[in-house]
């Protein structure tokens, strides 16, 4: 019987959880004294991110950013607790949120990623869409309801006692899991369908969404792993690049009809990838990181940061194949790498790739390519102190100690005496010196990926 | 799997770590740093804590309150830290970072590699002992310029339980004849590093029961007794590897 009430308790949950959430209200947005209270500790959630350093300081991609911005927000919004502005989060991944006090926060990855002024307004109205239709508070009332629900039927379902009351308790969160995320994806689709909107009134290519979200699919490192769309906080990308080119008919929309903006964008693109290249080096993607360095390079071919960036991040690609766009990993393999990720440290992974053949022969083409670069870049500007660094570091592996030795020495020479990278190279050269004394190893292993020895 | 899905199960395995740690401190270390620190000065690098408040509505994180508490952690951690003879520089405190962008930036890069790392460390703590992590050479940079031969990260976390909460949970577990009432804690992890080379020598943990935000000083400084229970003094004689504060 008690089994039975269970049951009663999880049906009865089910339909109070799945039942439709009321209509939002319309303008003006009742905040409660909750809800303002919220708006004042984003403050402290802001002055976190900036004492962690995950913001950066950039004012003139800062000022960008509200150029393209601040337009495409809705004339008819007024609302004064919020304030609409545009930061850059310190991220390789491309990404972009809204606060709910109006802040904008946009990737230096995703800037790097994107390729036209059109696809960042997109991006833009997005997020925008969130702040002005009061995304953020629908979804907590939401979760919040959820919740507390949650609380009283747990005590509901206990009074029943014996494993009735625990089966309750198991159906109970598997339907608040699903409920949780399913209502993030239909505000998603809504803030999709503001920014088509926006876009195509602030004068930007409408085909410039779908194709945003083409350019989001590009996995460079094989680093995205599937995920049941239950869990995830956006619609899948391919959905999305249907539904909006549908909605792009259905409205009458036709695509090339306005501007992309590919060529005011290009300055921006190649300053926020100076960053990100270095960010993607750091968090263990450098395909990513020779995708973004190799457009700095095909923008400005005379750079020799361009080219340098290019060369660390084929260094930092190490024993690993360089493309995996047209050969693809599978899932299972995805999986498989991710999972060793949490096992084993990234030197020991470039260990085991180090002892395969195929991962020799990456190397031999890997290196190559970064010594190329390497040696452009001093060619282009021979007084460009971090591309001797980086040199230093590739002739080592190679086990070309002289050479490296020198090159360390040419960086000691050039850097700034406050640069953070002296006592590193300072310190590797003396290892290096002492090797030369030493007869060649027979074994070379170059230099972690991601990590720099 | 992403960077943000990275951190996720980092933080995650840290945190499952830190609720572990609650009561019962833990010490792995290099065995040449427990037997006599050759390290003299020390930085602390911003420390990073998380509070989270269970209501009945939901939880909360409660982030005045947590930046408030990484300067008492900071302030905690320094005072163990000269008690047992380190000089403590403050190269790498929050003010310090803020004065020079590139070394702030660096700063950011460790913070998240030791992140990543820790997840890795969690699966296999015994291989502190064995030598088998590091942070990589590119540490120097920063501990050159803090004037530090050791860093230490901090990660604490802080969990408070409202009173309706406590006693919903309580009901299940009082019917089943299981649990009781949940408490309010503070736990704490600390990974020293060496300065020059970027060796993990020793991850200490502790914790601490009672309200971290109303009383904090007490809390905080129960919880990083706990976690340097073990932690070594500074060797007499210990070679000054150190460079001079820039």
């Amino acid at each position: 019987m008690a089994r039975w009430r269970a049951a009663a308790v999880v049906m009865a949950s089910w339909w109070l959880v799945v039942c439709p959430p009321p209509a939002r209200a319309q303008a003006p947005f009742v905040l409660s004294s909750d809800e303002v209270e919220t708006l004042g500790r984003i403050a402290d959630v802001e002055r976190m991110m900036v004492r962690r350093a995950q913001v950066a300081r950039d004012e003139r991609l800062q000022g960008y950013l509200a150029d393209v911005g601040l337009p495409l927000v809705p004339p008819t919004f007024r609302d004064p607790r919020l304030h609409i502005r545009f930061a850059l989060f310190r991220d390789a991944q491309p990404n972009a949120f809204a606060l709910p006090n109006g802040s904008i926060y946009v990737s230096l990855g995703l800037l790097a990623q994107l390729e036209n002024e059109a696809q960042l307004a997109a991006v833009l109205a997005h997020e925008i869409a969130h702040v002005t239709h009061y995304h953020y508070f629908t979804f907590d009332r939401q979760a919040r309801s959820t919740s507390t629900l949650l609380n009283v039927l747990t005590v509901g379902s206990a009074v029943l006692g014996g494993w009735g009351a625990l089966a309750a308790q198991v159906g109970i969160g598997t339907l608040a899991v699903g409920t949780l995320y399913g209502y993030s994806r239909d505000l998603e689709e809504e803030a999709d369908r503001e920014a088509l909107a926006a876009v195509a009134r602030a004068g930007y290519d409408p085909a410039q969404i779908p194709a945003l979200f083409g350019r989001l699919l590009v996995d460079y490192d094989g680093t995205h792993v599937e995920t049941p769309i239950f869990y995830s906080d956006h619609p899948k990308l391919q959905s999305r690049i249907e539904y909006t080119t549908r909605l792009m008919r259905e409205r009458g929309l036709a695509p090339d009809a306005g501007a992309t903006g590919a060529a005011p964008y290009a300055a921006t693109r190649r300053r926020a990838a100076a960053v990100a290249v270095r960010l993607a080096i750091r968090d263990g993607l450098p395909r990513t990181a020779i995708a973004w360095a190799g457009e700095m390079v095909r923008q400005d071919p005379q750079s020799a940061e361009a080219h340098y960036l290019k060369a660390e991040a084929y260094r930092a690609l190490g024993h690993r194949p360089a493309d995996l766009v047209t050969s693809p990993p599978s899932a299972a393999e995805k999986k498989r790498q991710a999972e060793l990720r949490q096992r084993r440290t990234p030197e020991e992974i470039e260990a085991a790739d180090a002892a395969t053949p195929a991962g020799l022969a990456a190397w031999a083409a890997n290196s190559e390519m970064a010594m190329a670069e390497y040696r452009t870049a001093v060619g282009c500007d021979p007084k460009f102190a971090a591309t001797y660094a980086g040199l230093a570091q590739l002739e080592a592996a190679l086990g070309h100690f002289d050479a490296a030795v020198q090159a360390a020495g040419t960086f000691l020479d050039l850097a700034a005496p406050d640069d953070l990278e002296r006592a590193r190279i300072r310190q590797l050269r003396e290892t290096w010196m002492a090797a030369t004394a030493r007869p060649p190893s027979a074994e070379v292993v170059p230099p972690v990926a991601g990590r720099r020895p | 799997m992403t960077r943000m899905r990275r951190l996720a199960v980092g933080a995650t395995v840290a945190a499952a770590w830190l609720l572990a740690a609650c009561g019962s401190p833990a010490t792995h270390a290099r065995p040449e740093f427990v037997s006599g620190s050759p390290f003299r000065a020390v930085a602390i690098l911003p420390p990073a804590v998380s509070i989270d408040r269970s209501r009945l509505s939901g939880s909360e994180s409660l982030v005045a309150e947590a930046l408030r508490i990484e300067d008492v952690v900071t302030r905690a951690v320094a005072a163990e830290l000269g008690r047992r003879g380190y000089l403590v520089r403050p190269g790498l405190s929050v003010d310090a970072l803020d004065q020079r962008e590139d070394l702030r930036d660096a700063v950011a890069d460790l913070q998240a590699r030791h992140d990543d790392l820790l997840g890795v460390i969690a699966r296999d703590p015994a291989g502190i002992r064995r030598g088998r992590f590091t942070l990589g050479v590119s540490v120097a940079g920063i501990g050159d310029a803090a004037g530090a031969d050791l860093l230490l990260f901090v990660r604490a976390s802080g969990e408070l339980v409202a009173t309706s909460q406590k006693v919903t949970e309580a009901v299940p577990g009082v019917l089943l004849g299981i649990g009781g009432l949940r408490q309010d804690t503070l736990s704490l992890l600390v990974t020293a590093v060496d300065g020059r080379d970027g060796r993990v020598m020793a991850i200490v943990s502790g914790g601490a029961t009672g309200n971290v935000v109303k009383d904090s000083e007490r809390v905080v400084g129960q919880a990083v007794a706990a976690a340097f229970r073990q932690f070594p003094a500074r060797a007499a004689a210990g070679p000054a590897r150190a460079s001079p504060p820039h």
